[in-house]
């Protein structure tokens, strides 16, 4: 027989099922898009940030930073004077937001336009007739920007526009336009406005302050004379860093929140295979029959098999290249909740290009194309090894089958028992957790065609009380044709399990900072100088004001904090020097701690620290931690570990004599204040911003809820994108029941031909479908609670622990499992719906005939 | 081919598709730019020309008070301080260097901020030096603003500097300074003490350049000042001997606009005498009548020489690296005085390759007066070509 005959065939089976043909089409195509997408997000969101650490830095090959993220600015001459480094740039930078687009950030870079040559090739040089150096130098409103940003804001030059910083509205007038010789700059200046470094300074409230100086030097040897000249001009604390290095340990802050963004994609990644072999077993098992008297007519096995294979290549192909648009148009609308998470977390990212590399081309190909062919490698093998006439008879299949079942249920254990053992064993490994996860995962797959004739025996008498014969028959279909049953079940299962378990996760994660917050925020009001940029740790509180705000009255007590960064064995560590009346023991919640941990914390020079850091560091009460201090080299002995979800880094936190009497410095920075009593907080408050006044830098006053309730919005903000990868992941499992089940109910059509042949009725029918399809949703959901429930339990104690180094317990809302059973339920019944009208309107012989 | 073969060969086409791996190479083609080349400007034009009526004009002459007016005068838009010389080592080995510091306003008036950075007050420096025995000439420019003493001049103690570039000490009617300025593997380190007295050039120091009122200048020059101190060039180190000059200017005008440039020679003759001439020259070719000049006999009274006196002849020009073409040899007549020099630069290539572009360099001068040969050497700056 010829291929051009047997196409035909195909085709035409194609066309007499085009709901068949469109899900499956539809279901590669999710599968892809899902996986696509995220990758898309993942990579543009770090990419964006290697950028534009370039291209803020320019060339620059050094960076000078300060501890506090602050330089003091006659730092820049002293290297300009006493070192004669040509080649040194000072930088203000901070972000402002356009009055229009109010979710967009802009970097807003103050630039010293003299220093600028071989910097940052972007800033007009002297002498080019573009730049006007009166107007960019003496306008204070004065910005440039590049042509595609100008354009894309409709701004015009000498047009204002407006923008928003520090809750006030600035009016920037666009005096030039930034040149762009380098296609990546020109992409990154996107979301750049460069201005005189005078006027940044004025607009972010940083005068006599830089944020960094970048330097090009001549060697990036460290013994080089150079380095040490400059060495010994820095401040306390300032460092010389590699630029390379910078966009590194960037990264490295970023990894834990793409660590748990793959994680996500990689679980969508395999509800997206199980729904790829899910449509492909069907479209292959539900033309058995047809395939059988193909080989009964002299087809051979491997002109059946290559039909197959280049079918499903087809329809795989169809199905990816739609998958790869829609997930790179699905990226777009994710990379805006991504970025906006980054900036709330990390640093100011605007993710301008959505990069879609080669690698996440290759992935998607790969699950949509090669994914499709090995999935229909089974049925095909199957179809074509048989015998023709075994080929033909269903019950052969079923009893073929019931052998396997048990051997899939005792492998489907030794995968889930593998599982934990590669969880328990996988330590700091990731890719080991992930490895773990996969597996069980695949366990509980293999296992859920056991686990289904569990419940369907426990079921059955249930259904027989309220349906009897109808409702039963319903129920034991399901078991006799599990072979295709299962699949289905196990598709739903998996969706419905992943949904539960990252919805899970994200609720028990949001109880217990909720509950932590509770019992953290004791103080009334929580002051601190106004961050001036990302990068800095705000103002420092003068000593007058400190006092002023003691003598308020109503003003019970005052707890002090200073934040500083100091170098230490684990790298550089945040510590918190802090003080606070004896109430404000209670804010902190104990992991672990000594016997009369707060007696020693104040007698001796000790610290406690805070979960995150003692996970990252692998540290426990009882070990040291070496802190260099202006003394030397210091060991504390760690007294306890706190909860604390604040912050991913974490910190150490040590008593404020003990770091008075080390680092001789009593700055202060942030203040808490507890009241007397509730009723002077209005009063106290409004004494508190008229002392604000009276400071040369704004200071932000929070009250106990305001605090609370701004923290919870970052949170929400963090885990938006992941709801959105639960919805999707709900869509998914949703669609591809639908398929699945409008599959499974159209090829009981001849079954039911010869029901209606003995007396049952279209009413009966329809119950009959129905009723099927909700046993079957329900089966699925109640199997994912539990399998659901572990995965956020790996989720919650192996993946996020390990990346971002807070724990919580995990509870598992009522509201999600009714969301998961209506899903599930719903996509059922609904896809019961189609097969059961049409069966009702055929007449019983036409549908006994096999062909019809 | 067996249908397994195709099979294959499809599945092996599509998944090697993406592995040729266009980004890059879209990536690649794109940063391919045409470059352009910097264009000619003058000093105003580099730091922006004014409109700004409010900065003082040089209208008529002043009294000159010292150490005062060796400071800046911000009032004006431009000012200058211009050090040329002509060094030597014992063993006769010659340098020639420049070190201008150049001071711009950009608006008239004072500025107050909280921000340090915020000024008006621009600082340009042209560094250059020349290796006459290696045929080298060497330039570097800097800009910087006048803030956060980064740059800046002050009369007491007087000090003009931008960044390590600086001329400092005591500075009254005579001056005793030191000049430093290093770049590179290059530095000048030289100590200058006149020996002549101040010469107040065009009316008592009234210089007009231009027909139009406004168009003029306060200059005053010391035209002898004895030199001694080290150049290094790598890690050679010499020491050397020699005359500066040193030229002060300040002024809120620009060229008129039939003036395209001009020629400056400051020449100092081995017979302590001193010549400077200006020649302004017309979009036609011909200098304008505003040229004008000054001759300093050894016992320091100047002669002020007037353009319809003075006639200069290009004897030789020079096609630069830039495809600028520059007179290089120059025969310069003084009829009154009867001096007639030739003017040779010791190195062609002694262009400035700076934000504008013009041509610096040390000269050597052979002529005579009534009859007595005249021997020397000097500086020439040439801009607008």
């Amino acid at each position: 027989m010829t291929y051009v005959t047997l196409w035909k065939s195909s085709l035409r089976y194609a066309m007499h099922h085009p709901w068949q043909f469109t899900l499956s089409f539809l279901g590669i195509a999710l599968g892809v898009a899902v996986v696509v997408a995220v990758d898309i997000t993942n990579e543009s969101a770090q990419r964006s940030f290697a950028d534009s650490v370039e291209t803020i830095n320019g060339k620059a090959t050094h960076v000078i930073r300060g501890l506090n993220g602050t330089l003091p600015e006659k730092l820049f001459t002293k290297i300009r004077l006493q070192t004669g480094l040509r080649q040194a740039a000072p930088l203000v930078q901070g972000s402002v937001f356009h009055e229009q687009f109010p979710g967009k950030v802009f970097q807003i870079l103050g630039v010293d336009p003299f220093s600028e040559q071989n910097i940052r090739g972007y800033v007009p040089s002297l002498g080019d007739s573009q730049l006007d150096l009166r107007e960019f130098l003496l306008e204070s409103n004065s910005i440039l920007t590049s042509r595609d940003l100008a354009d894309s804001l409709s701004w015009k030059l000498g047009e204002s526009q407006n923008f928003h910083l520090h809750q006030k509205t600035h009016s920037f007038r666009l005096a030039g336009f930034l040149e762009s010789p380098e296609a990546l700059e020109k992409e990154m200046l996107a979301s750049i406005m460069v201005m005189d470094i005078a006027n940044a300074q004025l607009l972010l409230q940083q005068t006599g302050e830089l944020s960094h100086i970048d330097l090009v030097l001549p060697s990036l040897d460290t013994k080089h004379p150079f380095y040490h000249q400059l060495l010994s001009l820095l401040p306390n604390g300032a460092v010389i860093e590699l630029v390379s290095d910078r966009v590194q340990s960037a990264a490295q802050l970023t990894k834990a929140f793409s660590i748990n963004l793959n994680a996500l994609s990689l679980l969508t990644l395999i509800v997206g295979m199980f729904l790829i072999y899910n449509t492909m077993t069907f479209s292959v098992v539900q033309r058995y029959p047809l395939l059988g008297r193909l080989r009964a007519i002299g087809v051979t096995r491997n002109e059946l098999a290559m039909l197959i294979l280049s079918e499903a290549l087809l329809l795989g192909l169809g199905g990816t290249m739609l998958g790869l648009v829609g997930g790179y148009l699905l990226a777009h609308g994710m990379i805006e909740a991504v970025s906006q998470t980054i900036n709330d977390l990390y640093y100011s990212v605007s993710v301008q290009t959505v990069t879609l590399s080669t690698l996440t081309l290759n992935k998607g190909l790969l699950l949509g194309v090669l994914g499709t062919i090995i999935s229909t490698l089974p049925p095909v093998w199957h179809a074509s090894q048989s015998r023709p006439q075994l080929v033909l008879s269903r019950s052969h299949q079923e009893t073929r089958s019931k052998g396997n079942r048990l051997l899939l249920f005792v492998l489907g254990n030794g995968c889930m028992f593998l599982a934990f053992i590669t969880l328990w064993q996988a330590n700091n490994s990731l890719i080991w957790s992930y490895a773990g996860l996969f597996l069980f995962l695949i366990g509980s797959t293999l296992c859920l065609p056991q686990w289904t004739i569990w419940i369907v025996w426990m079921l059955t008498p249930l259904v027989r009380v309220f349906s009897k014969v109808i409702g039963v028959m319903a129920l034991r279909n399901i078991v006799a044709h599990l072979s295709r049953t299962g699949v289905a079940m196990s598709a739903l299962m998996l969706g419905i399990a992943t949904f539960i378990s990252v919805g899970g996760m994200v609720h028990s994660f949001r109880q217990t900072v909720v509950h932590w917050l509770s019992s953290s925020l004791r103080a009334d009001f929580y002051l601190t100088a106004e961050q001036s940029s990302k990068q800095s740790f705000g103002q420092v509180l003068p000593n007058w004001w400190i006092h002023a705000v003691e003598e308020i009255p109503g003003v019970d007590n005052i707890g002090s904090i200073l934040r500083l960064k100091v170098p230490s064995e684990h790298g550089v560590v945040l510590v918190h020097a802090a003080a606070f009346p004896e109430k404000g023991e209670d804010s902190f919640l104990f992991k672990e701690k000594t016997d009369q941990a707060w007696e020693h914390y104040y007698k001796t020079p000790s610290v406690f620290i805070s979960e995150p850091f003692a996970n990252r560091h692998q540290l426990k009460t009882g070990d040291r931690l070496s802190l260099k201090t202006p003394q030397g080299q210091i060991t504390f002995p760690i007294l306890g570990i706190v909860y604390d979800y604040a912050s991913q880094q974490g910190f150490a936190m040590i008593h404020r004599p003990h770091f008075e009497k080390y680092w001789q410095n009593s700055d202060i920075q942030g203040l808490s204040i507890y009241l007397s009593s509730q009723n002077h907080a209005k009063a106290v408050r409004s004494q508190l911003e008229k002392l604000a006044a009276r400071l040369k830098f704004p200071v932000r006053i929070l009250s106990n809820r305001s605090l609370r309730n701004h923290t919870l919005d970052v949170f929400d903000r963090t885990f938006l994108i992941t709801g959105i990868l639960q919805t999707l992941i709900a869509v998914v499992v949703f669609l591809g029941m639908l398929s699945a089940l409008m599959a499974l109910q159209l090829e009981r059509k001849k079954e039911m031909g010869v029901l209606r042949a003995v007396g049952m009725l279209p009413k009966q029918l329809w119950s009959s479908i129905l009723q099927q399809c909700t046993y079957m949703g329900a089966i699925g959901a109640s199997l994912a609670l539990p399998v659901g429930s572990i995965l956020a339990w790996i989720l919650i104690y192996v993946i996020n622990l390990r990346s971002f180094g807070w724990s919580f317990p995990f509870t598992l809302p009522f509201y999600l499992i009714m969301k998961a059973f209506i899903i599930a339920i719903l996509a059922a019944v609904l896809a019961g719906i189609y097969p059961a009208w049409k069966m009702s309107n055929t007449s019983p012989t036409l549908a006994m005939k096999e062909e019809a | 081919m067996s249908p397994g073969k195709y099979f294959f060969l499809f599945i092996l086409f599509i998944f090697s598709c993406p592995a040729i791996d266009w980004i890059p190479l879209a990536e690649a083609l794109d940063k391919i730019v045409i470059s352009e080349s910097k264009k000619p400007l003058s000093v105003s034009s580099v730091l922006g020309e004014t409109t700004d009526e409010s900065f003082e004009k040089v209208l008529k002459p002043r009294h000159f008070k010292f150490p005062e007016d060796h400071g800046p005068h911000p009032a004006f838009q431009n000012e200058w301080w211009y050090f040329t010389g002509n060094l030597m080592t014992d063993s006769g080995r010659k340098f020639g260097y420049q070190l201008t510091l150049f001071r711009n306003s950009l608006s008239a008036k004072t500025l107050r901020s909280s921000s340090s950075w915020k000024t008006n007050q621009i600082m340009m420096g042209h560094f250059a030096l020349t290796d006459i025995q290696q045929q080298k000439h060497h330039s570097f420019e800097r800009f910087s603003r006048i803030a956060l003493g980064l740059a800046g001049a002050q009369a007491r103690p007087f000090r003009v500097w931008i960044e390590g570039w600086e001329v400092q000490g005591a500075a009254g009617e005579n001056l005793a300074v030191t000049l430093s300025a290093s770049q590179d593997e290059l530095s000048l380190q030289l100590s200058l003490v006149n020996t002549k007295p101040l010469v107040l050039q065009g009316n008592q120091g009234f210089s007009q350049k231009g027909s139009q009122a406004g168009n003029a200048s306060y200059y005053y020059s010391y035209t002898r000042l004895a030199s001694s101190g080290t150049v290094q060039i790598d890690s050679e180190r010499f020491e050397v001997q020699g005359w500066s000059w040193m030229d002060r200017e300040w002024s809120t005008s620009a060229l008129e606009k039939n003036q395209v440039g001009w020629d400056w020679f400051a020449l100092q003759l081995e017979t302590g005498q001193e010549l400077m001439y200006y020649q302004l020259r017309q979009k036609d070719g011909k200098p304008s009548p505003q040229s004008s000049g000054v001759w300093v006999p050894q016992n320091g009274t100047p002669v002020k020489l007037s353009d319809d006196k003075v006639v200069i002849e290009v004897l030789n020009t020079w096609r630069s690296p830039s495809n600028k073409v520059y007179p290089i040899k120059w025969r310069l007549q003084e009829k009154s005085l009867g001096i007639d020099l030739v003017i040779t630069p010791y190195v062609r290539n002694q262009e400035m390759t700076t934000s504008f572009l013009y041509w610096e360099g040390a000269v050597k001068v052979q002529g005579q007066q009534m009859k007595k040969s005249l021997q020397g050497r000097g500086y020439v700056e040439m801009t607008g070509y």
